[in-house]
């Protein structure tokens, strides 16, 4: 295992292509190369199609790449089978999506301590950090009402509060104040942040001019590449 | 280990009961399946419950003999007993064309309280192991005196006390005759149960009744009532042509098993046919579920969850609905044969094998049919499950 210092990338993917096979090949993502930072706002500009989700995927190690390596903290992860992929990935990241994606059936502080489970955890202490987590996104009032009792916004929040309440270094949010007004977007930006002051890297696909400036960098993608 | 297995199992429960409808519709198959095969066999065999029952505690060690036409010799009786493997014996004589009746003969047809009259043995509630629900049994003082004493069986005593609950006088052929005893239920010989018996010096005077014995009842030493039944005929008879017939009740009920089995066989497989359609139907909306559960299993493999783990989740709930099913099919399948078995007067038997077999058949059935849709919401990728429809 090479050392890791605290300033390396926590997460590189190194000339990286996804080619989905649906009948005919589909190149989705094309020499990709990229590398984050602990501390660090990322976001992914690029118009629908462009291979933002497909890049923010195969970093999150939901896909496996065609060709090139991805790093987590400077190890290749070629090699890893789906159940220590599926460690990896509990452990290094959190994910924020469009669509919130929360479990319909389940209330606000069961959504955030799935993030918790299969980890020998005990379900008082799950529910227990996920009550903090949720206070600390400001719904510490809402933990016991479901996603369709909740505004769009507030099922965002819960969502960060997923993401975030098992303590991950990199944030993986794809588009995650597409459906959101100007204010719940101001508010999710706010959370964002302050988990960027925390040295968690964030990686953010965004059609939203607004949050990307508050980036430190941007990479923009059209046609499957990284053009800057 | 064992507390992914209860993450997995609180998973599973919320999920189902979440949508009550679609658990209930799948739960349909194992239910059905449970309640016919433990509704039906629990039937069957309560039919013969109460013989059952009375041959586990008193023994098959009984012996039924009779002559198809004529009578038994004097002393079938003493000769009987003379067989070394022969405890006791009681010797039964029947009184023919009497009527029995509640009320002196006044013309008018009444239903008679007793199908027959026999005439008493001092033995038979030795032999029967069967005592006196109520009263006195007929002594040698009622044979010497020729008293018209009676001692009634069981159901007549039912039959003529549920109407007329205070009628102590039996009329027999037009002879009144005083009830002093009811005799306990026999399991094993219930032909008493509906007989009324007098002494067979009484019978011989009033009816002319043949003072010879119909029928013997003959208790043996465990174990040999096939040496003994063997044997009976020539000590009885000393080789006279008298058809003679020994019945053995428990071989009554090795006939009755065999029926049974044949008719369990069936509805055994009428209630594994139930379960395995019921599987299709788990498997069936289990995979709708998945389809309409992909973003649910796209989160989750973002939040780490293995391809096993999503796979155990989907099977826990099969087995889970299997379970549930199977639970309340044999709950529903209990309560029926209880009713039925009060209804009729019958002793309950739920055999646990049965229960425990028709329960373990469902659940593996449902596990069986969730495995293709828990092998397919493993196998989704979950980029393309939480991608945008």
């Amino acid at each position: 295992m090479t050392t890791f210092e605290t300033s390396d990338p926590v997460v590189e993917a190194i000339g990286v292509c996804k080619v989905y096979q649906v009948g005919v090949p589909v190149t989705a993502l094309t020499d990709a190369h990229v590398s984050v930072r602990p501390g660090e706002m990322v976001a992914v500009q690029g118009p629908s199609g462009s291979g933002k989700s497909t890049l923010l995927g195969l970093l999150g190690l939901l896909d496996t790449p065609t060709a090139g390596v991805v790093r987590i903290k400077g190890d290749d992860i070629s090699g890893l089978r789906d159940a220590a992929r599926s460690r990896l990935r509990a452990s290094t990241f959190g994910f924020v999506f469009q669509q919130f994606n929360l479990i319909p059936h389940l209330t606000a502080v069961e959504n955030v301590a799935a993030a918790l489970l299969y980890r020998q955890v005990s379900s008082k202490i799950r529910a227990a950090r996920a009550r903090d987590v949720l206070e600390r996104v400001g719904l510490g009032d809402r933990s016991e009402h479901k996603p369709g009792e909740m505004s769009g916004g507030e099922q965002q929040r819960v969502a960060l509060a997923r993401a975030v309440v098992a303590n991950p270094q990199v944030i993986l949010a794809d588009e995650p104040t597409g459906n959101l007004d100007t204010d719940a977007t101001a508010a999710v930006l706010e959370l964002l942040m302050g988990f960027v002051a925390q040295r968690v890297a964030v990686l953010v696909a965004t059609h939203d001019p607004e949050v990307a400036s508050r980036a430190d960098r941007s990479l923009r993608m059209r046609d499957g590449r990284i053009v800057r | 280990m064992i507390s992914s297995l209860v993450d997995d199992l609180s998973v599973a429960i919320r999920s189902l009961v979440a949508r009550p409808g679609r658990m209930l519709l799948m739960a349909a198959g194992p239910l059905l399946g449970v309640a016919v095969i433990v509704g039906s066999i629990g039937v069957l065999q309560s039919t013969t419950g109460e013989l059952r029952d009375a041959l586990r505690r008193l023994g098959t060690n009984l012996l039924i003999a009779t002559v198809a036409e004529g009578r038994l010799p004097f002393e079938a009786a003493e000769r009987a007993a003379r067989v070394p493997t022969v405890d006791a014996v009681a010797a039964l004589g029947s009184v023919g064309g009497t009527i029995v009746s509640a009320a002196p003969p006044t013309g008018q047809l009444a239903v008679p309280p007793a199908n027959q009259v026999l005439t008493a043995d001092p033995e038979l509630g030795g032999v029967l192991e069967i005592g006196l629900a109520w009263g006195r049994s007929l002594h040698d003082f009622d044979e010497e005196a020729r008293t018209t004493a009676a001692v009634i069986g069981d159901g007549v005593a039912e039959r003529l006390w549920l109407e007329r609950p205070d009628v102590r006088t039996l009329y027999i052929g037009g002879h009144p005759f005083a009830i002093v005893g009811v005799l306990q239920r026999s399991p094993l010989y219930p032909e008493v149960n509906s007989a009324v018996l007098i002494p067979t010096t009484t019978a011989q005077q009033l009816f002319g009744a043949n003072p010879r014995p119909a029928t013997l009842l003959v208790k043996v030493e465990d174990g040999t009532e096939r040496r003994t039944a063997g044997v009976l005929g020539d000590a009885v008879t000393y080789g006279a042509a008298l058809n003679l017939r020994v019945s053995v009740p428990s071989d009554l009920l090795a006939a009755q098993t065999e029926i049974d089995r044949t008719l369990a066989g069936a509805v055994v497989g009428l209630g594994l046919l139930a379960m395995v359609v019921g599987g299709f139907g788990i498997a069936n909306v289990m995979l709708i579920s998945v389809m309409e559960r992909r973003r649910e299993i796209g989160v989750r493999r973002a939040l780490g969850h293995t391809r096993g783990v999503i796979a155990l989740q989907f099977l826990t709930e099969s087995g889970l609905v299997g379970l549930i099913g199977a639970g309340l099919g044999g709950a529903l399948a209990a309560g029926f044969v209880v009713a039925v078995a009060a209804a009729r007067g019958w002793t309950v038997v739920l055999d646990p094998l049965v229960v425990a077999g028709a329960v373990a058949a469902a659940v593996l059935v449902s596990l069986l049919a969730g495995m293709y849709p828990a092998a397919r919401a493993a196998r989704l990728q979950p980029l393309d499950a939480l991608r945008d429809e």
